[in-house]
């Protein structure tokens, strides 16, 4: 496992930029941590929902071990792991020569997205003091930079979380609607112009 | 070989998410609150399901006594049959008298280990919280190491706790 990027992620609290390194694959370590810690996290941060809201209808369902067998089984892909001082702050698994589905690039490969996550207490979703914000957008960044070393030009496609829709608007990715052969969650895809002007001044 | 990103960029990518979670695919997303009852028995829904963690629990307290499940079968007298629908079986229902007999070879109050396996409906929420914390411990490998077994005692402790009130 290696440092394949490197880059930089924001501290909400202090406002200052922290380093980051993205290794690829994610090895064990990388594992141990999301089981040992992003796990209890999330268990506890929805724990906390429930008890805030305490409605009579809701009940807590959430499977992680099976969430872990099948993160297990994409393994097999190319995998990318963010740390930062010393803790894991993200995940990323692709899929390369992947069909894109913009028409202009009809007979292209993309890299698809597989899985990108933010670990639980980055989340405004989960917490109402996110750590650090700039972690899901460096992943992209380094799956549009695979992107270009594969010759796919750039291309990427993702199927975004309802909460993310509008970042990978901003980004300049094309919005292709919602897919129900994706549990119904909108594809997005990089044309290639739009993934170059998205990574331009990347470069250091 | 390694490239950057400049801290320009990284800067005004971690402006642009903003308010935003920035995540992609379905695996990435996170516990969700259910409005459906979970199992055939009739749960009622404002019960956290704590079974997960009851699995695990009987499964580590196994191991650190040394016994294979036909033994803990024995001991306990209880069925092998049951007792692998227990540690192998994510809705699996015991039999309170089942609860019983493992809590009584294992030495841990049997109030807790009832409202473990969802026996006992009432909703304790820092019991969920500790169990939840130990069911995310660790996953069923075959020796106990020294997390697991720290994890382990902590429960314990926590379980036998709770069982006085």
């Amino acid at each position: 496992m290696t440092i394949v990027e490197s880059g930089w992620i924001l501290e909400r609290a202090t406002k200052k930029l922290a380093a980051a390194d993205v290794r690829n694959p994610i090895d064990q370590q990388a594992l141990d941590e999301w089981e040992g810690r992003w796990v209890p996290e999330s268990l506890k941060l929805a724990l906390a929902l429930i008890a805030a809201q305490s409605p009579k209808q809701q009940s807590l369902h959430w499977d992680w071990r099976q969430k872990l067998n099948v993160l297990g089984g994409l393994l097999a892909y190319p995998s990318y792991s963010l740390s930062s001082q010393g803790s894991l702050e993200g995940m990323m698994i692709v899929k390369l020569d992947q069909p894109a589905r913009l028409a202009a690039s009809a007979g292209k490969s993309l890299v698809y997205i597989d899985y990108l996550e933010s670990a639980p207490w980055n989340l405004k979703t989960a917490v109402s003091t996110p750590k650090y914000k700039g972690v899901g957008a460096l992943l992209v960044g380094v799956a549009a930079r695979r992107s270009v070393s594969e010759e796919c030009e750039g291309r990427v496609g993702l199927h975004s979380l309802p909460q993310s829709e509008t970042f990978y608007s901003k980004i300049g990715m094309t919005d292709l609607g919602l897919d129900p052969k994706h549990q119904n969650l909108r594809y997005f895809e990089f044309a290639p112009e739009a993934a170059r002007t998205f990574l331009k001044g990347g470069e250091k | 070989m390694k490239s950057t990103f400049s801290q320009e960029w990284c800067l005004k990518m971690a402006l642009l998410e903003e308010e935003t979670d920035v995540g992609a695919g379905a695996l990435s997303a996170l516990p969700s609150l259910s409005t459906s009852i979970t199992d055939a028995n009739d749960v009622p829904a404002d019960v956290i399901d704590l079974r997960v963690a009851f699995s695990q629990l009987v499964s580590m307290l196994r191991r650190r006594k040394g016994y294979t499940i036909d033994r803990l079968a024995r001991e306990a007298k209880i069925e092998v049959a049951e007792l692998v629908a227990i540690e192998r079986t994510e809705n699996y229902r015991p039999s309170a008298r089942t609860v019983y007999q493992l809590s009584a070879v294992f030495g841990v109050p049997n109030k807790s280990m009832l409202r473990l396996a969802g026996i006992r409906q009432e909703k304790d929420a820092s019991l969920a919280e500790a169990a939840v914390r130990f069911a995310a411990s660790s996953e069923a490998i075959e020796k106990l190491t020294k997390e697991e077994a720290a994890a382990l005692d902590a429960f314990v402790a926590a379980l036998s706790d709770r069982s006085e009130r």
